[in-house]
């Protein structure tokens, strides 16, 4: 058999395929033992409360044990109840896990990382876990820190959790607060605070912001100035702003729901009127109620009450009638200046109290029947020591009015016309707010460093029984009870 | 024969060396066109009007979206926008509309149309039929996006839905104190205000008109009766 050239190349180009099939393995196939971590756990919890310190004590078995030291831990927690890609926090850097869970509530995973030092090699353990809301229901005291706002929660085991509003909202302030507030309308629960130019909603059950004022008005107002804001029904909310009054009305009607522009005064006097902070709340439409007086307002300019005529699918301002032959004053011009309101021992009873020269009067206004100026009385002529009375509250259950005067809390009887001494002040400390809530008188005092609040028990007479002191507050301006 | 099939062979290798080459690009190879610019948030139509502008408002400008098929030139170039016979608005008096040009290097443009306050306007409303046609530049584009109307009046027209129980009986000289006030023609339902949003322009006309009765005595409407807001 004669081989030709290109017989001869073919087989060239075929040794030359199995030659370099002989090459040098250069792979490395030795196995270098490395240290295996098995985690295993059996301290995990499921659920936890929310800023409740969670105790993690995982067992780390190692094939080429090491200590502490050669491995690196690292504790990270990150939401799971959703396929949106969530934050990761890390927790800690320490073996076991002991630390305060202050994440929103929700689903998570909390997730436990050891990298071996000498391999490099990561071995993770995950658990399951829910952060439970835990300021579900309990007390809620808004405080002034140096100017900005903060809230502490008191569960009703009486356990506080301080600066509540600062650890959920880093991005958010609140300068000046004024007052905190809690609504229902038709079940939808919503929760607000109040600063001396701004206002916030926040998330009811997680307790972090969602809008500000200048989403909730049709015309958000040129001036800011929130005094007071009431959900006076379901249905009727308000907010007296820089003495004007701005209100919401919802239900029925299909669409978004916003504050209105302000109502006018009755008369013809337009936006021209100064409500002074105070507002009464008489009984609402439609419920068979006596009266159209729904709530009712202070101006300042005219020095007389009108009040807020629900009888009508907007609710507006209008006059009180002229007083008759028996009535013991005008509500339209009482002529005074109002230094204090506040419910009374009844639903739809107010207790005004009025200064005229040296003389302070109290005037009792039930809300509830037509003619509301039910009782008018000179309150320093028996009890003179209350003319220099810087707060007041009214007892929900007595004809009795606490008033705080030269430093000690003072127990007035309207009856009598009596007042006596009750309560001290501690020396050095500031009464920065006082407020009957039906069965306790809520104090809050401040030191100038710390503020406490001191929740007084009242007892069938009206004296105070027990108190609970809570400390480590700044200056408590407001309270509201958040229902579950 | 064995040389043969190794010449085939190699003619079979050649041709699929040879489906290895680089394709060339598929280019819009149309003559340009133009059309005007449509989807959800730009319509085919314009309604404007200077009522809720302030007095000393005399010109303002709308914009037409206008964009073209094709690649962009190097080159600026001309479009033919024409006005339709059915428009009753003049250019010139009512109109004007700014140069037909597509720059150099563009692909759209916002087209300026240029609205004359007159005084006509007051009780009339003027239509612009605008129609896009072709030019040595372009040809004209899309056939469902050719023409753009524009309603142009000083005037206002009584809402359908204007109910006399939230801001009483109607007149002109109601509705136009509200817009000017509001600065905003929608005050009904069926305008765009929402039901919540009503309550809150009543409260609001009626602080207004005691303001202005303060200064200019009470507000008498065409009809010769005083303007009014309710109580409800």
């Amino acid at each position: 058999m004669k081989f030709s050239v290109y017989n001869w190349l073919y087989i060239l180009l075929l040794v030359a395929f199995i030659q370099s099939g002989c090459l040098k393995d250069n792979g490395n196939k030795a196995v270098t033992p490395i240290n295996v971590l098995t985690i295993t756990d059996t301290t995990a919890v499921a659920a936890v409360l929310q800023f409740d310190t969670l105790t993690v004590k995982p067992d780390i078995k190692q094939a080429l044990p090491v200590d502490d030291g050669g491995l690196i831990f690292e504790w990270s927690i990150h939401q799971n109840d959703s396929e949106d890609a969530y934050p990761v926090y890390i927790l800690d850097s320490t073996r076991y896990l002991h630390k305060s869970i202050s994440v929103k509530p929700g689903i998570y995973r909390l997730i436990y990382k050891v990298t071996v030092k000498a391999s490099g090699v990561t071995y993770f353990k995950f658990f399951d876990l829910k952060v439970i809301n835990r300021f579900s229901e309990g007390w809620l005291v808004l405080e002034d820190i140096g100017g900005k706002t903060d809230l502490t929660v008191i569960l009703k085991t009486d356990t506080l959790f301080h600066h509540v509003f600062t650890s959920l909202n880093k991005e958010n302030t609140l300068d000046n607060p004024v007052q905190v507030a809690t609504t229902n309308t038709y079940g939808d629960k919503q929760l607000f605070l109040f600063g001396a130019n701004n206002a916030i909603e926040l998330d009811y059950t997680q307790l972090t912001k969602l809008t500000d004022y200048t989403r909730w008005f049709w015309e958000t107002p040129a001036v800011f100035r929130p005094q007071r804001f009431r959900q006076i029904s379901t249905s009727v909310r308000f907010i007296i702003n820089d003495g004007r009054l701005t209100a919401r009305f919802s239900g029925g009607f299909p669409g978004e729901v916003k504050y209105l522009n302000t109502l006018p005064f009755p008369g013809g006097k337009a936006d021209d009127y100064y409500f002074s902070s105070y507002a009464g709340v008489g009984p609402q439409p439609y419920t068979g109620e006596k009266t159209p007086y729904t709530a009712f307002f202070f101006d300042t300019k005219t020095k007389g009450f009108v009040y807020l005529s629900g009888a009508s699918l907007i609710p507006s301002l209008a006059a009180f009638n002229a007083p008759t032959g028996s009535s013991l004053f005008d509500m339209r011009n009482i002529g005074l200046d109002l230094l204090a309101m506040d419910q009374g021992n009844a639903s739809y009873l107010n207790n005004a109290i009025f200064k005229d020269g040296s003389n302070y009067y109290l005037y009792q206004i039930d809300a509830n029947v037509s003619d509301p100026a039910v009782n008018k009385k000179l309150i320093t002529g028996d009890a003179p020591q209350l003319a220099a009375f810087t707060r007041m509250t009214s007892s929900k259950k007595l004809q009795q009015i606490y008033f705080l005067s030269n430093g000690n809390i003072h127990l007035y009887d309207i009856l009598s016309g009596k007042a006596r001494v009750i309560q001290a002040i501690a020396a050095g400390e500031e009464v920065t707010y006082m407020q009957c809530t039906g069965d306790e008188v809520m104090v809050g005092t401040w030191n100038g460093t710390e503020g406490k609040l001191y929740r007084y028990t009242i007892s069938p007479l009206g004296e105070f029984g027990g108190v609970k002191v809570f400390t480590g507050f700044g200056k408590i301006v407001s309270m509201n009870y958040k229902a579950a | 024969m064995k040389n043969i099939n190794r010449l085939i062979a190699s003619f079979l290798i050649y041709l699929l060396i040879g489906a290895c080459g680089k394709e060339d690009r598929l280019m819009y190879k149309e003559a340009p066109s133009i059309s005007f610019r449509r989807d959800v948030v730009m319509p085919d139509s314009i309604n404007y009007t200077f009522v809720v502008k302030p007095d000393s408002l005399l010109t303002d400008t709308i914009y037409l979206n206008i964009r073209i098929s094709g690649v962009a030139s190097d080159k600026d170039r001309k479009f033919n926008l024409m006005t339709g016979e059915n428009s009753t608005a003049i250019k010139g008096k009512h109109f004007d509309i700014g140069e037909t040009v597509i720059k150099a290097g563009v692909y759209a443009i916002k087209f300026p149309v240029y609205l004359h306050r007159t005084p006509d306007m007051k009780d009339k409303i003027f239509s612009i039929y605008f129609r896009m046609g072709s030019s040595d530049d372009f040809k004209a584009g899309f056939d469902n996006s050719l023409t753009y109307q524009v309603k142009v009046t000083d005037k206002l027209l009584k809402p359908a839905d204007w109910s006399d129980f939230f801001y009483g009986s109607y007149s002109l000289a109601k509705h136009q104190f509200m817009v000017s006030r509001l600065g905003t023609t929608a005050i009904t339902m069926g305008t765009g205000a929402q039901f919540s949003q009503i309550m809150s322009i009543l409260q609001k006309m009626r602080v207004e008109l005691i303001k202005y009765e303060n200064v200019n005595g009470p507000l008498i409407d065409e009809n010769g009766n005083r303007v009014t807001f309710p109580t409800i």
